[in-house]
Protein backbone atom coordinates (compact mmCIF):
# COMPACT_ATOMS: atom_id res chain seq x y z
CA UNK A 1 0.00 0.00 0.00
CA UNK A 2 1.22 3.48 -0.88
CA UNK A 3 2.03 5.41 2.27
CA UNK A 4 0.89 8.99 2.70
CA UNK A 5 3.82 11.22 1.88
CA UNK A 6 5.05 14.44 3.41
CA UNK A 7 5.26 15.85 6.89
CA UNK A 8 3.01 15.09 9.83
CA UNK A 9 0.53 17.52 11.39
CA UNK A 10 2.50 17.77 14.62
CA UNK A 11 5.86 18.30 12.92
CA UNK A 12 4.34 20.92 10.63
CA UNK A 13 2.82 22.83 13.55
CA UNK A 14 6.15 22.67 15.45
CA UNK A 15 8.07 23.90 12.42
CA UNK A 16 5.65 26.78 11.78
CA UNK A 17 5.53 27.67 15.50
CA UNK A 18 9.32 27.70 15.81
CA UNK A 19 9.66 29.81 12.64
CA UNK A 20 7.05 32.30 13.89
CA UNK A 21 8.81 32.52 17.28
CA UNK A 22 12.20 33.09 15.63
CA UNK A 23 10.88 35.71 13.19
CA UNK A 24 8.83 37.34 15.96
CA UNK A 25 11.90 37.62 18.19
CA UNK A 26 14.00 39.11 15.37
CA UNK A 27 11.22 41.59 14.46
CA UNK A 28 10.68 42.58 18.10
CA UNK A 29 14.41 43.13 18.72
CA UNK A 30 14.77 45.06 15.44
CA UNK A 31 11.73 47.15 16.41
CA UNK A 32 13.36 47.92 19.77
CA UNK A 33 16.72 48.81 18.21
CA UNK A 34 15.29 51.00 15.43
CA UNK A 35 12.37 52.27 17.58
CA UNK A 36 9.91 51.18 14.91
CA UNK A 37 6.58 50.42 16.62
CA UNK A 38 5.01 48.59 13.63
CA UNK A 39 7.91 46.14 13.57
CA UNK A 40 7.60 45.64 17.32
CA UNK A 41 3.88 44.86 16.98
CA UNK A 42 4.71 42.42 14.15
CA UNK A 43 7.22 40.77 16.49
CA UNK A 44 4.64 40.42 19.27
CA UNK A 45 2.16 38.93 16.74
CA UNK A 46 4.81 36.40 15.64
CA UNK A 47 5.57 35.46 19.25
CA UNK A 48 1.88 35.01 20.12
CA UNK A 49 1.09 32.99 16.96
CA UNK A 50 4.26 30.90 17.40
CA UNK A 51 3.26 30.13 21.00
CA UNK A 52 -0.29 29.18 19.97
CA UNK A 53 0.95 26.87 17.18
CA UNK A 54 3.47 25.18 19.51
CA UNK A 55 0.73 24.74 22.13
CA UNK A 56 -1.62 23.19 19.52
CA UNK A 57 1.19 20.85 18.38
CA UNK A 58 1.22 19.27 21.85
CA UNK A 59 -2.41 18.19 21.41
CA UNK A 60 -2.16 17.16 17.73
CA UNK A 61 -1.72 13.55 16.64
CA UNK A 62 1.49 12.72 14.81
CA UNK A 63 -0.03 11.51 11.55
CA UNK A 64 0.58 12.48 7.92
CA UNK A 65 -1.26 15.38 6.35
CA UNK A 66 -3.72 14.36 3.63
CA UNK A 67 -3.39 15.84 0.13
CA UNK A 68 -6.13 18.51 0.63
CA UNK A 69 -4.51 19.59 3.91
CA UNK A 70 -1.07 19.83 2.26
CA UNK A 71 -2.58 21.95 -0.51
CA UNK A 72 -4.30 24.15 2.10
CA UNK A 73 -0.96 24.76 3.83
CA UNK A 74 0.68 25.61 0.51
CA UNK A 75 -2.08 28.14 -0.21
CA UNK A 76 -2.70 29.48 3.31
CA UNK A 77 0.78 30.40 4.49
CA UNK A 78 2.00 32.48 1.51
CA UNK A 79 -1.29 34.40 1.65
CA UNK A 80 -1.10 35.05 5.40
CA UNK A 81 2.57 36.11 5.12
CA UNK A 82 1.61 38.50 2.29
CA UNK A 83 -1.20 39.87 4.49
CA UNK A 84 1.14 40.55 7.42
CA UNK A 85 3.80 42.10 5.16
CA UNK A 86 1.21 44.39 3.48
CA UNK A 87 -0.35 45.33 6.81
CA UNK A 88 2.95 46.36 8.36
CA UNK A 89 4.81 47.75 5.33
CA UNK A 90 2.36 49.09 2.70
CA UNK A 91 -0.62 50.07 4.84
CA UNK A 92 1.31 52.59 7.02
CA UNK A 93 2.01 54.52 3.79
CA UNK A 94 -1.62 55.72 3.99
CA UNK A 95 -0.61 58.56 6.31
CA UNK A 96 1.64 59.98 3.55
CA UNK A 97 -0.75 59.45 0.61
CA UNK A 98 -3.51 61.97 -0.05
CA UNK A 99 -4.83 61.07 -3.53
CA UNK A 100 -8.22 59.39 -3.03
CA UNK A 101 -7.79 56.66 -5.67
CA UNK A 102 -4.43 55.61 -4.28
CA UNK A 103 -5.77 55.67 -0.73
CA UNK A 104 -8.59 53.30 -1.71
CA UNK A 105 -6.08 51.00 -3.43
CA UNK A 106 -3.74 50.89 -0.41
CA UNK A 107 -6.65 50.55 2.03
CA UNK A 108 -8.02 47.53 0.16
CA UNK A 109 -4.67 45.86 -0.52
CA UNK A 110 -4.70 43.70 2.67
CA UNK A 111 -8.08 42.28 1.60
CA UNK A 112 -6.50 40.61 -1.45
CA UNK A 113 -4.36 38.02 0.42
CA UNK A 114 -7.25 37.42 2.85
CA UNK A 115 -9.45 36.61 -0.18
CA UNK A 116 -6.85 33.93 -1.06
CA UNK A 117 -7.04 32.60 2.52
CA UNK A 118 -10.84 32.34 2.20
CA UNK A 119 -10.40 30.59 -1.17
CA UNK A 120 -7.96 28.11 0.42
CA UNK A 121 -10.46 27.41 3.23
CA UNK A 122 -13.32 26.84 0.78
CA UNK A 123 -11.15 24.48 -1.29
CA UNK A 124 -10.18 22.58 1.88
CA UNK A 125 -13.83 22.13 2.91
CA UNK A 126 -14.83 21.02 -0.61
CA UNK A 127 -11.99 18.45 -0.71
CA UNK A 128 -12.67 17.11 2.79
CA UNK A 129 -14.40 13.82 3.56
CA UNK A 130 -17.91 13.77 5.06
CA UNK A 131 -16.89 13.75 8.74
CA UNK A 132 -14.35 16.53 8.18
CA UNK A 133 -17.08 18.57 6.44
CA UNK A 134 -19.34 18.06 9.42
CA UNK A 135 -16.58 19.25 11.76
CA UNK A 136 -15.92 22.27 9.52
CA UNK A 137 -19.64 23.08 9.35
CA UNK A 138 -19.98 22.98 13.15
CA UNK A 139 -16.84 25.10 13.60
CA UNK A 140 -17.92 27.69 11.00
CA UNK A 141 -21.38 27.82 12.61
CA UNK A 142 -19.90 28.38 16.07
CA UNK A 143 -17.48 31.03 14.75
CA UNK A 144 -19.98 32.99 12.64
CA UNK A 145 -22.81 32.93 15.19
CA UNK A 146 -20.67 33.74 18.25
CA UNK A 147 -18.72 36.54 16.55
CA UNK A 148 -21.97 37.81 14.97
CA UNK A 149 -23.65 37.87 18.39
CA UNK A 150 -20.73 39.71 20.02
CA UNK A 151 -20.65 42.16 17.07
CA UNK A 152 -24.39 42.81 17.48
CA UNK A 153 -24.00 43.42 21.22
CA UNK A 154 -21.03 45.75 20.68
CA UNK A 155 -22.93 47.50 17.86
CA UNK A 156 -25.87 48.23 20.15
CA UNK A 157 -23.51 49.43 22.89
CA UNK A 158 -21.78 51.73 20.41
CA UNK A 159 -25.14 53.02 19.15
CA UNK A 160 -26.09 53.77 22.76
CA UNK A 161 -22.80 55.65 23.19
CA UNK A 162 -21.61 53.27 25.92
CA UNK A 163 -18.49 52.15 24.03
CA UNK A 164 -16.50 53.77 21.24
CA UNK A 165 -15.74 51.34 18.42
CA UNK A 166 -12.92 52.67 16.29
CA UNK A 167 -12.13 50.56 13.17
CA UNK A 168 -13.70 47.56 14.91
CA UNK A 169 -15.08 46.11 11.65
CA UNK A 170 -11.59 44.97 10.58
CA UNK A 171 -11.49 42.67 13.61
CA UNK A 172 -14.64 40.73 12.67
CA UNK A 173 -13.08 38.33 10.13
CA UNK A 174 -9.85 37.73 12.12
CA UNK A 175 -12.02 37.03 15.19
CA UNK A 176 -14.05 34.53 13.14
CA UNK A 177 -10.84 32.83 11.95
CA UNK A 178 -9.55 32.61 15.53
CA UNK A 179 -12.80 31.17 16.94
CA UNK A 180 -13.05 28.81 13.94
CA UNK A 181 -9.50 27.51 14.55
CA UNK A 182 -10.15 26.80 18.22
CA UNK A 183 -13.60 25.31 17.44
CA UNK A 184 -12.17 22.89 14.81
CA UNK A 185 -9.53 21.73 17.28
CA UNK A 186 -12.13 21.32 20.05
CA UNK A 187 -14.72 19.46 17.92
CA UNK A 188 -12.04 17.15 16.46
CA UNK A 189 -11.21 15.95 19.97
CA UNK A 190 -14.69 14.37 20.08
CA UNK A 191 -13.79 12.06 17.18
CA UNK A 192 -10.12 11.56 18.04
CA UNK A 193 -8.39 8.49 19.40
CA UNK A 194 -7.62 5.12 17.87
CA UNK A 195 -4.30 3.87 16.59
CA UNK A 196 -1.17 6.02 16.76
CA UNK B 1 -25.29 1.97 14.99
CA UNK B 2 -22.94 -0.96 15.67
CA UNK B 3 -20.43 -2.27 13.15
CA UNK B 4 -17.79 -4.95 12.67
CA UNK B 5 -15.31 -2.66 10.95
CA UNK B 6 -12.48 -3.13 13.45
CA UNK B 7 -12.69 -6.94 13.28
CA UNK B 8 -12.88 -6.92 9.48
CA UNK B 9 -9.93 -4.57 9.27
CA UNK B 10 -7.91 -6.80 11.62
CA UNK B 11 -8.78 -9.84 9.47
CA UNK B 12 -7.26 -8.07 6.47
CA UNK B 13 -4.24 -6.91 8.49
CA UNK B 14 -4.89 -3.26 7.68
CA UNK B 15 -4.19 -0.30 9.94
CA UNK B 16 -6.75 2.51 10.24
CA UNK B 17 -4.53 4.59 7.98
CA UNK B 18 -4.45 1.79 5.36
CA UNK B 19 -8.25 1.53 5.33
CA UNK B 20 -8.60 5.32 5.29
CA UNK B 21 -6.43 5.49 2.19
CA UNK B 22 -8.48 2.78 0.45
CA UNK B 23 -11.70 4.66 1.27
CA UNK B 24 -10.22 8.10 0.49
CA UNK B 25 -11.16 9.45 3.92
CA UNK B 26 -9.10 10.56 6.92
CA UNK B 27 -7.87 8.10 9.55
CA UNK B 28 -9.92 10.04 12.05
CA UNK B 29 -13.07 9.24 10.06
CA UNK B 30 -12.27 5.50 10.08
CA UNK B 31 -11.67 5.66 13.83
CA UNK B 32 -14.91 7.60 14.43
CA UNK B 33 -16.91 4.99 12.47
CA UNK B 34 -15.22 2.06 14.22
CA UNK B 35 -15.89 3.49 17.68
CA UNK B 36 -19.50 4.33 16.80
CA UNK B 37 -18.96 8.08 17.20
CA UNK B 38 -19.98 8.69 13.61
CA UNK B 39 -22.39 6.85 11.30
CA UNK B 40 -21.21 6.96 7.67
CA UNK B 41 -23.41 8.17 4.82
CA UNK B 42 -24.94 5.55 2.54
CA UNK B 43 -22.36 6.13 -0.27
CA UNK B 44 -19.47 5.71 2.22
CA UNK B 45 -21.12 2.62 3.74
CA UNK B 46 -21.32 1.13 0.22
CA UNK B 47 -17.62 1.97 -0.35
CA UNK B 48 -16.72 0.25 2.93
CA UNK B 49 -18.75 -2.82 1.97
CA UNK B 50 -17.09 -2.91 -1.48
CA UNK B 51 -13.57 -2.67 0.02
CA UNK B 52 -14.29 -5.72 2.22
CA UNK B 53 -16.27 -7.56 -0.47
CA UNK B 54 -19.28 -7.78 1.85
CA UNK B 55 -22.78 -6.37 2.08
CA UNK B 56 -23.65 -3.32 4.16
CA UNK B 57 -25.90 -5.45 6.40
CA UNK B 58 -23.02 -7.79 7.25
CA UNK B 59 -20.87 -4.87 8.43
CA UNK B 60 -23.37 -2.47 9.98
CA UNK B 61 -26.03 -3.37 12.50
CA UNK B 62 -28.68 -0.74 13.29
CA UNK B 63 -29.06 -2.15 16.83
CA UNK B 64 -31.88 -0.46 18.74
CA UNK B 65 -32.43 2.06 15.94
CA UNK B 66 -34.03 -0.61 13.68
Amino acid sequence: MRKAEGTSKRRMLRRIGATALALGTVAWIAGEVFTWSSLQRLGVLGLVLGGVWLLFSLYTRDEPLRAPQRRYMREFFPAIVAYVVILFSVWPLLQHVHANGLRVLIALLPVLPVAFVVRAMVRLVLASDELERRIQLEAISIASLSVGLVSLALGFMAAAGVVLLKNALVLVLPAMFAVYGVAVWWIRRRYDGGEP
Amino acid sequence: MNNHLRALRAEHGWSQADLAERLDVSRQTVNAIETGKYDPSLPLAFRIARVFGSSIESIFDPGDQA
